[in-house]
Order: structure tokens, then sequence, then C-alpha cells
């Protein structure tokens, strides 16, 4: 939900809560103040007739104009006078009626007076009154609403605009950072705040970046001498079948090593976007070739090969094409079973390659991290995939994984 | 024949120079750019291995003063750095070949023994290892004067034995040499196997003895054994 929305549906929700019980004891309030003022008539009606019987000693006439009533009845029991409501109905609908009844001796014969008074006009202003100050408690809300969203608009611009620079931020990227200026304090301190705080992250990234590469680079001679006395040990034809089992390991794990070490220049190489220069590339020539190259790879482990090749160019850099479409065919051959299926599919734009899956659905969310690989074979890097979406986030092209059917599904998706 | 190696690094100068020297090759060692500078300028090398991060200077400032003097030695360069620019501009110096660290040493001998044949037998590149004579530029293999066909693989793999002959190489830098990094670190090599099996039957069936012996697990040594 945005800042604006969540804003105003609580601010309806509270003004229309504080109108609500302002309307209803409004509504009660009026009620109250004008029956007291109708019941103050009353009470003179009563003393006017209390005037008359003692002037006069007889009853004045029944009297009944259009909002007032006056009625006398004989009656033998004394009651202390009361107000009360009565409706009555009439040729144009019922009406309602404010009463006072008192009692009154007149030449020893006790009478019940009943006054009333029409609430009608009471009921019509109040219902004036209330309308009114609705329509204009609306009127001063949907003000409110526009005023707000407008202020608000204007007043959170340069967050606005904060986020949008912030999203647009890459670490190792060319843009820099650049928040706009504003007069509001606490939006400079924030923007403060996060240019260095990206600031740093950069200069974190940069340095662990360039860690990683002078490592790499300084690994380099270490291996090659490790590995040229190895291969010089091997020479030897004392060795034992220990010892040449020990040479062996060692051998290997250099291998290993050096792999790694490879891997490891390449993204920091794909990183610094060393692999720059683009040009269309026959995608559907570039894998016939391929899959020729690793020919022998297939019928190593009998690997059946269903490929379905429709004309595809893609523009990227050819090293990099070369790279992804190795690492996702020699994993399709790596990570199978014996006498498993590779499938191959091109289309103009979408590549899939389908592997049967030695094990279950790779993790979507790590799969592609580098050393995310929880069981790594001994013949496995780690990085075979973090390379794949590397190149792919540098070339702009997607790539995605599925596991449909028990196979391990690679879709590689690009536009022109 | 000498070969001069520049290398800064003396342990893997000196591997170096232990798996090249042989009875047909002397190895002169030098360890910075100024010494290399000298040794180079003055004597006549079949090929010089020449690393590019020197103390004192770059192994490029060599080369360029190597091809300054018209000399025509043989320069193969080996560099840490795999970089496709630092490739291209070595070769564009005059360099003949690239290789990056760290590499096998049968790689390094290959390569070595490919660039002093390009140098000494002027375009004619036949090379010959007792009975077997190999024609580099028709890819041709003659056993006693008779045509042996060979897989393109096959082929190579005999170049690569006979370019280490008498050297243990391992099964790992036949199937780097062969298949470059198609194969990512694989374990299994099965399909080397196969070719090497192949390759021994169609020498022997040609007559040759068997030159290709199995070293424990570790890989395969190509020599006379007479």
């Amino acid at each position: 939900m945005k800042l604006f929305s969540k804003y105003n549906r609580i601010n309806l929700l509270f003004t229309l809560l504080v109108f609500l019980i302002a309307g209803i004891s409004y509504y009660f309030i009026l009620r109250y103040v004008l029956v007291n003022q109708i019941d103050d008539d009353l009470k003179i009606e009563q003393r006017e007739i209390q005037a008359h019987v003692l002037k006069y000693n007889r009853l004045p006439d029944e009297l009944q104009v259009k909002d007032q009533v006056i009625r006398f009845q004989i009656t033998t029991d004394s009651i202390p006078e009361k107000f009360g409501h009565i409706d009555m109905t009439e040729e144009h609908g019922t009406e309602e009626f404010r009463s006072l009844e008192f009692f009154i001796p007149v030449q020893s014969q006790m009478y019940k007076v009943t006054v009333l008074k029409s609430m009608e006009a009471t009921e019509d202003l109040i219902q004036a009154i209330i309308a009114i100050t609705l329509v204009t408690l609306l009127l001063l809300l949907v003000l409110f609403l526009l005023i707000n969203r407008m202020i608000l608009r204007k007043l959170w611009k340069p967050f606005y605009k904060s986020l949008d620079v912030m999203r647009s931020f890459q670490l190792g990227g060319k843009h820099s950072l650049n928040f706009p200026a504003t007069n509001i304090e606490e939006f400079n301190i924030m923007n403060d705040t996060l240019k260095q705080a990206f600031q740093k992250a950069e200069q974190d990234y940069i340095t662990l970046k360039e860690f990683t590469e002078n490592a790499s680079h300084e690994l380099q001679t270490p291996l090659a001498i490790i590995r040229s006395k190895l291969d010089l040990l091997i020479q030897d034809q004392q060795l034992s079948a220990a010892q040449s089992l020990a040479v062996l390991a060692a051998y290997d794990s250099v291998q290993k090593l050096a792999h790694l070490n490879t891997s490891l220049l390449l993204l920091a190489k794909i990183d610094n976007r060393q692999f720059s220069e683009i040009s269309a590339i026959d995608l559907k020539a570039v894998v016939q070739n391929k899959l020729l190259q690793l020919e022998e790879l297939f019928s190593s482990k009998s690997l059946q090969i269903v490929t379905d090749l429709k004309p595809a160019t893609i523009l990227m850099n050819e090293t990099l094409c070369e790279l992804v479409l190795n690492n996702l065919i020699s994993n399709a051959i790596h990570h199978n079973v014996e006498g498993g299926t590779v499938i191959v599919n091109l289309q103009s734009h979408k590549l899939i390659i389908a592997n049967t899956a030695t094990e279950a659905a790779l993790d979507n969310e790590k799969m592609f991290d580098r050393f995310s690989n929880k069981t790594p074979k001994a013949d496995h890097t780690g990085l075979g995939l973090s390379i794949i979406k590397q190149v792919c986030d540098v070339s702009h092209i997607s790539c995605t994984y599925k596991y449909l059917d028990s196979k391990h599904h690679f879709i590689i998706e690009w536009v022109d | 024949m000498k070969i001069l190696i520049v290398e800064d690094e003396k342990e893997l100068a000196n591997s170096i120079c232990t798996y090249l020297g042989n009875e047909q090759f002397m190895c002169d060692v030098a360890y910075d750019f100024h010494s290399a500078m000298d040794k180079a300028l003055v004597f006549e090398y079949a090929c010089i291995i020449l690393d590019i991060g020197l103390p004192g200077g770059s192994g490029l400032t060599i080369l360029e003063e190597l091809k300054r003097n018209d000399k025509a030695d043989g320069l193969l360069i080996i560099s840490a750095k795999n970089s496709l620019d630092d490739k291209v501009q070595a070769l564009r110096a005059g360099a003949d070949d690239y290789l990056t660290k760290p590499f096998h040493l049968s790689e390094l001998g290959a390569r070595v023994a490919a660039i002093i044949r390009r140098k000494s037998f002027d375009g004619k590149n036949v090379l010959s290892f007792d009975d077997l004579e190999m024609d580099l530029n028709e890819r041709m293999l003659q056993v006693k004067n008779i045509p042996v066909e060979l897989t393109r693989k096959e082929f190579d793999l005999l170049l690569y034995f006979i370019s280490n002959k008498n050297k243990v190489i391992t099964k790992t830098a036949i199937a780097e040499h062969l298949w470059d990094d198609h194969l990512g670190v694989s374990s299994n090599y099965d399909f080397l196997y196969t070719h090497i099996k192949n390759l021994r039957k169609k020498l022997m069936q040609a007559g040759t003895p068997d030159y290709i012996q199995s070293v424990y697990g570790m890989g395969y040594k190509f020599s006379l054994t007479r």
C-alpha cells in the first residue's frame, strides 16, 4: 500500500468516526435544548391557565390552534404534573406533540389539564441544522483530503526522488548517487545517511572485488610452482605405488584449485565488464559446434541428445556466449545419469537445455549463489551456475530454472 | 640448442629448466629484467620463455627490444594474467605463443617444441620419432613410409606425446590439451582411454613397438623401450 493511501485511509476513518460521534451528540444536545424551550412554553401556558382559573374561577375555553392544543377532563384523583410525548394522527399524517399534564381544582371539581405543543417545527429545525452542519463538514472533509493530497505529494516529493535514485543504484555500477537537494531537514539527514551508507557499501564492494582479484592473481604463481613440482615428481621412476597415489591426490587437488581460481578470476572479469564487445551471434551454429566438441563426453556417459534447433541470433559478447553454452551443456552432462537424456531446444528468442536429474530440484533461491551447492562433487567448483548468472546479468539476458519430469531445465531468454 | 627461461619465481624457472633440459636442449635462466635483457640480446636462443611481470621491468619491453634488434628467437610468453587483451598485445608485438599460469609442464613442452619446429624447419614442418614421421602441414602419419590413417584427436594426441617424449604426462594434462576447457574439472577420463587404446592399436598394427606406457593411475609415457 502506498504511503498516501495508507495515510488517507487512516485519516478518513478517524474523521468519519469523529463526525459520527459529533453528529449524534449534536442531535441530542440540540433536541434537549429545543425540548426544554417547548417545556418552558408549556409552563407559561400552565401559569396562564392557573391565573385564569384564579381570576374567573372557571376554566378557559378549550383551544385548538395549529400547533397548540388544550384539553380539560374531569377527574377524581390528583397526581403531580408531568411532561410527556403524544403522537396524534391527523389527516396529513402522524404528528408528535410535547404534552404537559397537570391538575387544577375549579369549583371543588378536579380537572386534568393537558397542554400539547407540536414538535414539528422543532424537528424541522433540528433536521435543517443537522443537514447544514453535515454538508459543511463533508465539504470540509473533501477539501481536507484534496489539500492533504496536494501537500503530501509536494512534501514527500524529495523522498520519492531519493527512492528513485536508490532503486537505480547498482553496486559496482557506473552511476554516482545524486540525491536531490531539499530544504527539509529530515530528508536531508536521510539523504546524507543513505549516501554515506551507499558509498561505504560501494567502497567495501570494490575493496572486496579487488581483494578477490588480487588474491586469485597471487595464487596463480604458487599454483604454477606446485603443479610444476608435481609434474617433475611423477617423472621419477623410483616412486612407489603408495607415493604415486599421494602425488596423484595432490595433483588432482591442485587441478581443482587451479580451476576454482580461474573461475574466480573469470567472475571478477565479467564483473568488471571486461567483455564488452558485442556482436550478433548465429546461435544455432555455435550450439551445433559446441555439441560436436562435446560429442565424446556425451558418448562416454551413453547420453541421448535430443535437439530441436531453429535459427536464432543473439546480440552478446562471443566469449561470454561460448562460456554460458559450455557451462550449461557440460553441467547437463556432468549432472546426468548413465544413459540419461540431454535436451537442447533452440527457438528464435529462447534456449532450453534440460537433462535427466541425478538429484532433486535445485533451490531456485540459492542455486546461482557462489558455492551454494551443499553436496559438492569432487569435480565441481561450485561456481559454474554463478558464472552463468553473472554473464546473463551483464548481457541483459534472463536465465531461469525449472524442474519438470525429473529433469533440470535451464531456460535462457533474450529480446532484440 | 639453447632455451632461455625468464621467470622471477626461481622455483618455477628451475622446474621448467629441469623438465625441458635434456640431451637436445640446454637451459639458461634469468630471474630479473636486466639479466634477461642482457642474455637475450647477447646470445642466440631457439626459444625464450618470457614472464611478463618481472622485477625491474615488463617482459613485453624485452620482447619489443628483441624485435627491434631483428632477433629471430622463438618467444613464448607465460603470464599469470589470463586476459585476451594481454594475449593479443603480446602476439601482436611478435610473440609466438602465450600460456597462462598455472600450466602443465607437458603443455609448455609441447608449445616450445612447436615453436622451435616452426622456426627451424622453415615451413616443412615434419616431425620424426623412431619409425614415425608426422607431416604437420598435411596432418599425415607415415610409419616406415606407409601412411597410417588417424583421426584428428589421435593425431593431436600423438603429436603431444612425441613433443613430450620420455616424460610422464598426466591424463589431466592430455585431456586439457585435447579438449581445452570444455571438460571443466572432470575426474572421468574414460573417453581419453578410448583414444589412447585406438592410437596404440593403430601404431602396433603398422608394425611399431608399443611406445605408450601406462604409469600407475597417473598418466602415460611415450618412449622407445627397445
